[in-house]
């Protein structure tokens, strides 16, 4: 994987320290280097709903609550600046709970609980716990998930009366130490400009993860322990090619890894150099490399970074900013801006892939399993109101013709017809409104469940194109949660079962001569590179960050050197026998090639 | 003191987004302002009693206006429940 082995050719060229400090090993979330001091998020805090006080404290309980009142207030209002030079749409929900927290009818509450005996803590937990059963027991499933809204605020408020809240982290120089973080944890922290993370646990894969990896924001996770291991304000470093964390470190480990900041610093600049060459192996077959870009603001960088398109639009990004589901217009300004930077390459765009453990607003009630619940194209055919928004959204956008829609969490053919028919149903509606569109907007399948790998001939047959997602399509293929530490280490999308089904999506496709593509995790796997190519993959794309890193390594392999690769895997039969096999490709590579 | 119903004619109903315009604009008014539902009342300036209505598209609420401005207050109000909050 790219970040291993840049770390690996990082420390052969930096001298290793002489002294141990603190080491703690944890997972490579996120590629980089961050050097600064530890903010420990403290465990999901725990309240005590019953917990009394005297009332001769009654008093200090009070000024408490108008303390930590003031905090998060003071906090939002700064994380409201910081949203709405970001984008519009983060800064409305943070508004929101700007509003909440200023509620006077809320804080009045409170201050009734308090004087009643109760501690400030007890007092919030309780009063918020109210709204939030009251919001459940609504008869709308969208109405209903506001819910999480106040679980959000009393958290913030419990975490600042236990001086644990996010103004403490706005030093420039703060790293978060937490148990878990979500994506919108993410969006905060990088507004407060922290410089990494460190979580204990969470899967490499999650879309926390994904998203630290975009931002560029180096993170170590599944570090045991790590809130109660890593003493406040500590001096870290966060080493995300390696996965560790070093706690107090001495100066000199300090200055080994200034340097290696420095190196891997140089090795961007030096890649730079490759964005306007052409992709192609040394013996002349051409890669695409598409970007995974999810806002309109970053195409233009992922163009520039040697991007020759978009391969994937992860729409559901939009909800989790908005903390809603747009209207078509909104979506369409979004998706019409995407194209026209990407314009005359194509954008694909993902329906929304709500559900799991990613945007949850609209599911009916609480699954046991959400992964195997109502996600992907499963819940858009379960709201086809949401549905048409989307669908005409896209092809409103479409209109310049290098736009095509594709369908996440496919494991029926039916469901790929029915989204046929809603799509035609919208075409004859714009059509109506003499709105223009591309008629033959192409519709592709998102192959990610087992179901759909086995069927590939099939869908191959009646979408326009396929596109593999790796890590869905690995966690279900070995029944691993992907965000669940105690088999993390099963998770691998490198499992011999996994390239099977590649395989044979690839051949299928070209068997019906329909393109297909990798968008999951797998293609930014560096060391994975020469493998798809090998199995004939011609079209890659991933987060913009590791275009150039994986342009240098298309340009010094042959496809045939790919070919040998690729048979030498077939015979593996263990994720351990591929990695070896995989490995052995770095001796062919000429040491200009090697970072440092 | 003034009292009429109001209806959420907007598709998401009484959302996070058109509460936030609700309570915007009744605490722009001097008088209190109350919706009812089901025997359930909030004050209309408080965010968070808005939103537990959680009034779904087609419920009808109670509106209760008292105070010096009333009029304006209750009209003011009437005329975004029935502009859908801009949502369409």
């Amino acid at each position: 994987m790219s970040e291993r082995s840049q770390h690996q050719q990082v420390s052969e060229m930096s001298a290793e320290p002489t002294s141990t400090p603190t080491v703690l090993k944890g997972i490579a979330a996120s590629p980089g280097i961050a050097i600064g001091r530890a903010f420990v998020l403290d465990a999901a805090p725990r309240v005590n709903p019953e917990e009394q006080v005297s009332p001769e404290h009654v008093a200090d309980e009070l000024s408490r609550f108008h303390t930590a009142l003031e905090t998060v207030i003071a906090e939002l209002i700064e994380a409201a600046k910081l949203a709405r030079q970001e984008s519009s749409t983060v800064s409305s929900i943070v508004d929101t709970y700007g509003m909440i927290v200023g509620d006077r009818t809320m804080a009045a509450s409170v201050v009734k609980r308090i004087e009643s005996g109760t501690s400030a803590e007890a007092a919030v937990a309780r009063e918020f716990d109210a709204h939030r059963a009251m919001m459940l027991s609504a008869k709308d499933d969208l109405l209903r998930s506001r819910a999480q809204d106040f679980e959000v605020i009393k958290e913030r408020l419990i975490g600042a009366l236990r001086n644990r809240t996010l103004t403490h982290a706005t030093g420039y120089d703060s790293i978060v130490v937490a148990a878990s973080v979500t994506p919108q944890d993410m969006l905060f922290f990088k507004q407060t400009q922290s410089l990494g993370y460190v979580t204990e646990i969470g899967g490499i894969n999650s879309h926390a993860c994904i998203l630290a990896r975009d931002m560029g924001y180096p993170a170590v996770i599944g570090v045991r322990n790590a809130t109660d291991r890593i003493p406040a304000d500590a001096r870290l470093i966060v080493d995300g090619f390696a996965g560790t964390v070093i706690v107090d470190p001495d100066e000199e480990t300090l200055l080994a890894y200034r340097d290696k900041q420095t190196k891997a610093e140089e090795y961007r600049q030096r890649l730079g150099e490759l964005a306007d060459r052409p992709t192609v192996t040394s013996d002349g077959r051409r890669i695409r490399l598409l970007a995974n870009v999810d806002e309109p603001d970053h195409v233009d960088a992922a163009l520039m970074a040697g991007g020759e398109g978009v391969g994937l639009v992860r729409s559901e990004v939009m909800l989790i900013k908005l903390g809603r589901y747009p209207s078509c217009d909104e979506q369409t300004v979004w998706y019409r801006d995407i194209a026209e930077r990407a314009f005359p390459n194509p954008v694909t765009i993902r329906a929304f892939d709500v559900g799991s453990d990613k945007f949850r607003q609209g599911i009916p009630h609480h699954e046991e399993n959400p992964a195997l619940g109502l996600r992907g194209i499963r819940f858009l055919l379960y709201r086809p109101d949401i549905f048409e928004e989307q669908i005409c959204a896209v092809l409103r956008a479409s209109e310049h013709r290098n736009v095509r829609l594709m369908l996440p969490m496919v494991s029926m053919l039916e469901e790929l017809e029915e989204a046929r028919r809603m799509i035609t149903a919208c075409q004859k509606k714009l059509n109506a409104d003499g709105i223009p569109f591309d008629e033959h907007l192409p519709v592709g399948v998102m192959i990610e469940t087992p179901a759909a790998a086995m069927m590939a001939d099939i869908f191959a047959q009646h979408a326009d194109f396929l596109s593999i997602g790796t890590n869905d399509l690995a966690q279900y293929a070995l029944a691993t949660d992907r965000t669940n530490e105690l088999v993390a280490d099963i998770f691998d999308a490198l499992h011999p079962a996994v390239i099977r089904m590649v395989r044979m999506v690839v051949e299928a496709a070209t068997r019906r001569g329909k393109t297909v593509s990798v968008c999951g995790e797998m293609a930014g796997h560096a060391a994975a590179t020469e493998m798809l190519i090998g199995i004939g993959l011609s079209e890659l794309s991933v987060s913009p960050r590791l275009l150039l890193e994986l342009k240098q390594r298309i340009l010094n392999v042959s496809f045939e050197q790919c070919r040998t690769l690729e048979r030498e895997l077939e015979q593996c039969t263990t994720t351990q026998e591929v990695y070896m096999v995989l490995n052995s490709i770095n001796a062919w590579r000429g040491k200009d090639d090697q970072l440092g | 003191m003034i009292e009429t119903t109001v209806r959420v004619v907007n598709r998401a109903g009484l959302h996070t987004r058109p509460a936030a315009m609700l309570v915007k604009v009744a605490s722009q008014f001097e008088s209190e302002i109350f919706l009812e539902r089901d025997g359930f009342q909030i004050n209309a300036k408080s965010i968070i009693g808005v939103m537990t209505l959680a009034a779904e598209q087609g419920s009808s609420l109670n509106l209760v206006v008292e105070g010096e401005d009333e009029s304006a207050a209750a009209a003011a109000i009437e005329q975004l429940f029935a502009s859908g909050f801009d949502e369409q």
